[in-house]
């Protein structure tokens, strides 16, 4: 099966293809697993091979329970785009998970054929992108749009999918829902466009939903609702959600589990409770620093100095020493191990003294 | 006494569909209404509202790279709205823009270092010799390597753009920076080494800035006053701590409400989400422009416009039912 997919799996779906294998996903995913959520153990991908290999991200491990949202947090360059596309199997040519697995219910999403984990896509997982006007197709009306992973792996009938898309585009708060289905994406506006994207996501009540920087294009109004919203959708449907942002203030207010991730590592994970009240890593505790409040903002910001190392140049010793205001010789000599249980850090030099 | 720069009544109009093939006038846009307020050198207003709301506009009409409809801008005296573009010419060299985009705003096919001396050529200041050594001088000052002058800006990234977007702005020693969003692309870190060098440079320099932005906290942290527009009018101006402890315009208070915890640092918020998106510029609704989306909005919001009236020192707000303070932040104590 799994040859015969990769063998087609350039050819457009039809989607008598569809039907047979929802059938298959559906009987692997039984409702006796309902309510789990997502395992992700030693996370690995890889691109290239041979001598020339690299790795982008390395050794990420994580769960987001049902209803649970994670933040994913990191600088541009520190690999959160490309754990979302890993998860999702949407890795960009070249590029593949070489160890590692990902468990979404009782499913490895790692091995399932390509088409299953087509269906998982549309099903399972759903994502919400940075930029909404260039993730929506402009040729197309919303409501087919939103309509469409109904129609196809729900296999349900196009008066079915019409009323479903209203349904859903009035559960995301879009104004005149009825009156704006046949609408274009150009004819909303850049909030209004992230709600629709949002509707597609949920299309199918997915059990995992990854937002990667849903809100970064839009306004302080805007990232306000959009994150509410997403937040009263993920507890009426019981979801998990994978929140990657550059933000910790938004982590803060919208997730329970924090992993901040530098250079495609874990430099610290936990609980987000005991995160805020005491980051040990100095990485971490420089994007807090970063952050400009309303209040004491005579006070500087810290910033840091310098970009992280590209993939092909990672160094052996701890990633972020290069940036480090507390480095010392040992830094560069192995990656640092990990301190702490629930709430663990990679740092020998950890804020707050000695782990 | 008239301020460093002052802005007097000006507006900003847009004529849509004039000119085309049908010569008819599909409506205009008023982009901006009435907007009144002053900058003292060495000091920064921030100009702070939703897409749409002007603020982009409002900093080009400053400079004029937008031609104000009516009212006039004062820089140092001078009437820059009653000049031809030949006589302000000058003036453009102590007055310059960062914009938005860092990787919009610069040709991909010019080095650094002819990026950052095309102000100087333009304008005729200096030799060649002389040109380059106020570019390589400028990036080391922005932390950029030397080096950089003979590479291309597709080699750097948005915060290092970002910075030789502003060494290009400073190289013909202007008193006022325009910086249109010059931070909200990039990341909290990078956000921040922005933010900090500005505040060096306005100390070392003695600049002024009209700093825009839709991030309050990023305002907070540079701008002594801040002017709050909504769909092309001002509705609150008041100096950054006051604005910040008592805002007194339900938008003001909405755009606070909408910040993370974490930055407002504030436990309640003042007043419940205000509903919907900004109406379309084209047919601004009648009254207070905010009505319509205004959790506190009664039925004299929506017939008469509120004007512009002083609630504190240097506070002025355009609401019928301004704001009271009854919710202190924690703060406030300490700082009595």
């Amino acid at each position: 099966m799994a040859e015969k997919a990769l063998h087609r799996s350039h050819i457009p779906l039809r989607e008598s293809d569809m039907r047979s294998d929802r059938v298959q996903n559906l009987q692997v995913a039984s409702p006796s697993s309902a309510g789990a959520g997502l395992q992700v153990r030693d996370l690995t991908v890889t691109f290239g091979r041979g001598r020339k290999a690299f790795n982008v991200i390395e050794d990420l491990s994580f769960e987001v329970a049902a209803g649970e949202t994670l933040g994913l947090v990191g600088e541009s360059g520190s690999g959160k785009s490309m754990t979302a596309a890993a998860l999702m199997g949407l890795l960009p040519w070249g590029g593949k998970v070489s160890r590692g697995s990902v468990q979404l219910g009782d499913t490895d999403i790692t091995r399932l054929s390509n088409i299953a984990l087509r269906t998982a896509r549309g099903r399972e997982i759903g994502m919400i992108f940075q930029n909404p006007l260039s993730s929506l197709n402009p040729s197309l009306t919303i409501v087919q749009q939103i309509a469409e992973p109904y129609r196809l792996y729900l296999g349900a009938s196009p008066t079915a999918a019409r009323k479903h898309a209203l349904y859903l585009l009035q559960e995301v708060g879009v104004p005149d829902a009825a009156k704006r289905l046949d609408d274009y994406p150009h004819q909303f506006s850049g909030g209004m466009r992230q709600r629709v994207m949002i509707a597609m996501a949920l299309a199918c009540k997915p059990r995992l939903l990854i937002a990667d920087e849903p809100t970064t294009a839009l306004d302080v109004i805007n990232q306000a609702q959009i994150l509410r919203l997403i937040q009263r959708l993920q507890k009426e449907q019981g979801m998990a959600v994978i929140f990657i942002t550059h933000d910790l203030s938004l982590v803060a207010e919208y997730a329970q589990k924090v992993m901040v991730l530098y250079a495609g590592k874990t430099v610290e994970q936990g609980p987000a409770e005991a995160f805020f009240s005491a980051p040990r890593h100095p990485y971490s505790q420089a994007l807090l620093h970063a952050i400009p409040r309303l209040v004491n903002n005579e006070e500087r910001l810290t910033d840091i100095d310098g970009i992280p190392p590209r993939p092909q140049e990672f160094p052996v010793g701890c990633r972020f020493a290069e940036r480090c205001p507390a480095m010392t010789p040992e830094c560069l000599t192995a990656y640092p191990p990990r301190s702490g249980d629930d709430h663990h850090f990679y740092c020998i030099h950890p804020v707050g003294g000695a782990a | 006494m008239s301020a460093w720069l002052e802005v007097k009544n000006l507006d900003v109009r847009f004529h849509l569909g004039e000119g085309g093939l049908l010569r008819q006038s599909q409506g205009t846009i008023h982009a901006l209404s009435d907007i009144h307020f002053g900058l003292e050198q060495g000091q920064t207003v921030g100009l702070i509202g939703e897409s749409g709301s002007g603020k982009s506009t409002l900093g080009r009409a400053i400079l004029h790279l937008v031609r104000p409809s009516a009212g006039a801008v004062y820089f140092k005296g001078t009437n820059l709205t009653a000049l031809p573009e030949k006589q302000m010419r000058p003036y453009r060299q102590q007055m310059q823009m960062v914009f938005q985009d860092p990787f919009d705003s610069m040709n991909a096919r010019m080095t650094v270092g002819q990026i950052i001396m095309e102000p100087l050529l333009l304008q005729g200041i200096g030799t060649p010799g002389e040109r380059w050594q106020k570019a390589e001088a400028l990036l080391e000052r922005m932390g950029l390597d030397r080096r950089a002058m003979n590479r291309y800006p597709g080699q750097y990234s948005g915060g290092q753009r970002q910075r030789i977007a502003i060494a290009r702005a400073l190289t013909t020693e202007p008193q006022l920076l325009v910086l249109d969003e010059p931070t909200s692309g990039l990341d909290v870190s990078m956000q921040a080494r922005i933010l900090n060098l500005l505040r060096d440079l306005q100390k070392e320099m003695g600049l002024s800035y009209v700093f825009i932005s839709h991030d309050l906290g990023a305002i907070s942290y540079l701008a002594q006053n801040v002017i709050v527009l909504y769909l092309g009018r001002v509705v609150e101006i008041a100096p950054t701590a006051t604005l910040i402890s008592s805002p007194a315009h339900p938008y003001t208070a909405s755009l606070m409400d909408a910040l993370p915890p974490m930055v407002r640092q504030r436990e309640r918020p003042h007043l419940p989400e205000p509903v919907g998106d900004p109406p379309s510029p084209v047919n601004l609704p009648s009254g207070c422009a905010f009505h319509t989306r205004c959790p506190q909005a009664e039925a004299i919001c929506s017939s008469d416009r509120p004007s512009l009236n002083s609630v504190g020192s240097g506070h002025q707000v355009a609401c019928h039912f301004p704001l009271r303070d009854v919710y202190p932040m924690k703060e406030a104590v300490h700082a009595e």
